[in-house]
């Protein structure tokens, strides 16, 4: 029986495949670049995003029911799907060391700075092995739960940091010229491009025909997140001092206090992103599973034995590809824009224009 | 990958294993060894099988039919009405007037059971099974001579509790009628309040030395009927010496052997085990206990209780959201406790921290031990206290639970701060209305200790959402476990964290309830009247 998952659901796992990460380390070089229109890159960058999701969607359309290896086996042969399956691997791969880095990093700075980050990654990845190996249908339904207890978290505490804001802060709007505006929207435009992870699912959904309003949804929704919080982040703070920190947000949260008694109440933000980000290493890691299956042939049913080595190798990459900080945040807001673009925007995109071309067209739906 | 090493045992244990083995000559018949044409031969292998037990009583008397024809009577003192045995099957049949037309060519037993008998149910056997399956339901056995056909009389009277108020489930306000042991009672307790002819009964026999009679309610075109379907195949599937009680029948057909958390539901109470019925849901019933099974259930059944439905919706939602958080209360409590004093002192205001540190100088262990000593102690004081008579029971567990706290802190070896903590979560424990649920809170709260005293708070979210993986993974007879929840489905949310008035609950609760029949009801909400001239 295939398991199946309605288009709310697809909806919610995209949003955790890109506003985790996104929500905590966005203003640092948004905000570097474009100051205090920084809110407005992030418009742009859903702009942007959106159209990126409108083309993987649309490309979902013309196959439905189609995941995106199915597509290019159906547009170029059995060869050229297992290349991009390859590539898509290497990716999905890299990601998930990205993630878990992050992941590792946070809690190593907040809270357990005196475990062994193996021990924490470790955890983080059975906790994510376990999701993946339940199967697609227990991940959304996690996913519900989770995401939207740390949108709660997060939408709720705004209220108590209101009163901290200064919306002078924000003025003088249009200050910053059009292109500081777009340099610091590019990042954000690879992050919310990730929606692309939506012609993964499609074999899943339950009414295929909904997958690029999923997609559309996902943009739309995790830009107002991010924009909201910058906004927020931005009046709090103030756009000089915002990117001196490495986790802008959660200093935004620590302010909360009320009532003289309820203060300090990181550990609330902790746990909220630490649901977050499992879920979204564990969608990773399932993008990176079903790509491997795809690679050699295995079944659903007998993936078992190949998730832990994949962690494993995922753990050590994630512990040794990146020497300090400064080598990450590197890595982020340089390296990782232009393969994010490359894999989320282009490639859907040549396959879409490439589907007019030459493949043949099944069932369209409007 | 541990799934099949998982059934490898299991396969391997099972041959091995007493309750299910055993043919030998104790404890089966075989099926289909018949009756004798031989009235004697007959009951010389009755008294072989059950070797002469006195309480099975054999009558053998003359009867002028069938030409003064000897018949033999068998019936178990104690399970038969005498009257009924004496009256209407005796009597007949010994003090009939000499007929004057033999029944020649009808079987005697057959004119027997048409003409003579005054009894009610009759019915006929023909195997050595049937007869003594008949003789232990209560029926009387008739024994013909020449005859391969025996007749078995319902006559089934016996001792048994009357229908009082139950222990185990006690409301305020509601019908205080439990289920007994006896299955015909419980099923006419069920007739009685759903007055439904598509309230449809399935009885079956399950055990082979017990040979207990268990029961399918159900309502027919509400309940679902693939459900009902994969239910009476794997009750059909259990193949065991012995049913003694419910919770045989469901570790043998529940879902998922290995999680804390139950997949089906007990009730004692037949108000419950109706309003389960009119949501679609199966009951199973047991001869022998009062505790009848539903199926299937989610999660946040084990959070509604019958009395919900019979106070005001506002007072019921306030009490819905209590439970929740004193499910999570006693999941969670000693473990937030060991991870903040542990390792996340900074979370707690100051007077608070002092407090608690000043508490803490003294203490010898960490707080991880001192919890689990004091859970420990705990939880033998609670079993102690469900095993003494009821004359001093709960004066001793109350003085133990005092005098134990209140000396173990004087002595240092606990803070005050942990025995109201462990009370606390022993007090939260017990507000969940399902004592199945409560127990899966029991068994996690030392799983998330360890985690707390190892990794604190993050220990603590990574055990949270582990949880919620494995919870979110189960399935109870095809519905998922999270059911509103997981799969969110708007419609069904009327009755789950808060509890709309009757009014506003329109349609059954959807995946559990055939989709077809989805409407419950079309009250208006009561509004005044905009008619009457009275009324501005």
């Amino acid at each position: 029986m295939k398991e199946k998952i309605t288009a709310w659901q697809t909806v919610l796992l995209l949003i955790s495949a890109v506003l985790p990460t996104a929500i905590l380390t966005v203003p640092v070089n948004v905000v570097r670049f474009a100051r205090n229109d920084a809110w407005l890159s992030i418009l742009l960058a859903t702009l942007v995003g959106g159209i990126g999701a409108w083309i993987a969607g649309s490309l979902a359309l013309r196959y439905p029911g189609l995941g995106l290896y199915q597509i290019v086996d159906k547009m170029a042969g059995r060869i050229a799907a297992k290349a991009v399956c390859l590539i898509f691997l290497y990716y999905f791969f890299i990601g998930v060391a990205d993630i878990l880095h992050q992941y590792t990093n946070f809690l190593s700075v907040t809270i357990v700075g005196q475990t062994p980050i193996v021990l924490v990654g470790v955890i983080a990845l059975l906790l994510a092995i376990y999701v993946v190996y339940s199967g697609i249908e227990v991940m959304a339904r996690v996913n519900q739960i989770i995401i939207i207890s740390a949108f709660f978290v997060f939408a709720v505490s705004t209220v108590f940091y209101f009163k901290e804001m200064e919306f002078e802060r924000l003025l003088p709007v249009f200050h910053n010229s059009w292109s500081r505006i777009a340099l610091g929207a590019m990042a954000p435009a690879g992050w919310l491009a990730e929606v692309s992870l939506v012609l993964l699912l499609t074999p899943h959904l339950r009414k295929p025909e909904q997958a690029r309003k999923a997609a559309l949804w996902a943009v739309v929704l995790s830009g107002g997140s991010l924009a909201w919080t910058i906004f927020g982040s931005i009046a709090v703070f103030g756009s000089d001092i915002l990117p001196l920190f490495n986790y802008p947000t959660f200093n935004v949260f620590r302010l909360i206090r009320l009532a003289d008694f309820i203060e300090r109440i990181d550990a609330l933000y902790i746990a909220a992103w630490v649901g977050a980000m499992t879920m979204k290493l564990s969608v990773y890691t399932f993008a990176g599973v079903y790509s491997f299956r795809y690679l050699f042939g295995i079944k659903d049913r007998e993936q078992g034995p190949f998730l832990f080595p994949y962690a494993a190798l995922a753990l050590t990459y994630s512990i040794l590809s990146w020497e300090n900080n400064q080598e990450y945040l590197d890595h982020t807001f340089h390296t990782s824009q232009s393969y994010l673009l490359f894999y989320n925007f282009a490639v859907p995109a040549v396959l879409w224009l490439a589907s007019y071309g030459f493949g043949r067209k099944r069932r369209v739906c409007p | 990958m541990l799934d099949n090493l998982w059934k490898r045992l299991l396969i391997n244990n099972s041959g091995a294993h007493g309750q299910t083995g055993g043919t030998s000559a104790g404890t089966s018949l075989p099926e289909q060894e018949p009756l004798s044409r031989d009235l004697q031969q007959n009951l010389q292998r009755i008294r072989q099988i059950c070797g002469n037990s006195p309480d099975i009583t054999v009558r053998e008397f003359a009867t002028p039919y069938g030409c003064g024809a000897k018949l033999a009577l068998l019936y178990v003192n104690g399970l038969t009405d005498s009257n009924l045995v004496n009256e209407n099957i005796l009597k007949p049949l010994i003090l009939a007037e000499e007929p004057d037309f033999a029944p020649v060519g009808t079987s005697l037993s057959a004119f027997v059971q048409e003409k003579v008998l005054t009894a009610g149910s009759v019915s006929e056997v023909t195997t050595i099974h049937g007869l003594f399956s008949g003789l232990f339901s209560g029926s009387a056995l008739l024994l013909f001579p020449g005859d391969s056909r025996a007749l078995a009389i319902n006559a089934i009277k016996y001792e048994h509790r009357g229908v009082e108020e139950q222990q185990s489930q006690t409301v305020i306000r509601g019908p205080k009628e439990g289920f007994t042991e006896d299955l015909i009672v419980n099923t006419a307790l069920l007739r009685r309040k759903i007055k439904s002819p598509h309230l449809w009964l399935e009885m079956m026999q399950i055990g082979r030395t017990t040979q207990t009679q268990v029961a399918m309610m159900y309502l027919k075109g509400v309940a679902q009927d693939d459900v009902i379907e994969e239910i009476r195949r794997r009750l059909n599937r259990i193949d065991t010496d012995s049913i003694l009680e419910s919770g045989y029948i469901e570790e043998f057909i529940q879902d998922t052997t290995f999680t804390p958390f139950p997949t089906i539901a007990n009730t004692e109470r037949p108000d419950a085990a109706a309003g389960a019925i009119l949501e679609g849901q199966v009951v199973i019933l047991i001869d022998g206990t009062p505790f009848v099974l539903l199926a299937p259930v989610t999660f946040f059944k084990f959070f509604q209780a019958s009395e919900d439905y019979y106070h005001r919706y506002d007072i019921v939602t306030f009490i819905r959201i209590l439970r929740y958080v004193t499910f999570f209360i006693a999941m969670l409590l000693p473990s937030l406790y060991i991870a903040i004093t542990t390792f996340h002192q900074e979370m707690l205001p100051t007077t608070l921290l002092v407090s608690l540190m000043s508490q803490r100088e003294g203490i010898p262990f960490p707080a991880f031990v001192e919890a689990l000593i004091m859970e420990i102690t705990f939880e033998v004081l609670r079993e102690a206290g469900v095993r003494m008579p009821r004359a001093i029971g709960p004066a001793i567990s109350i003085v133990g639970a005092l005098v134990l706290g209140q000396a173990a802190v004087q002595a240092g070896l606990v803070s005050a701060a942990m025995v109201i903590i462990v009370s606390f979560t022993a007090i939260s424990n017990f507000v969940a209305p399902a004592f199945n649920i409560a127990i899966a809170a029991r068994l996690l709260r030392f799983g998330f200790m360890v985690l707390a005293a190892t990794l604190g708070l993050f220990g603590i979210m990574a055990g949270l959402i582990a949880t919620l993986i494995h919870m979110a993974g189960l399935r109870s007879f095809g519905i998922p476990y999270l059911m509103p929840m997981g799969p969110f489905v708007p419609a069904n949310q009327k009755d789950i964290l808060v509890r709309v008035p009757w009014w506003a609950m329109r349609s059954r609760p959807r995946l559990i309830s055939n989709p077809e029949n989805g409407r419950r009801q079309q009250t208006p909400a009561p509004a005044p009247d905009p008619t009457d001239p009275n009324n501005p």
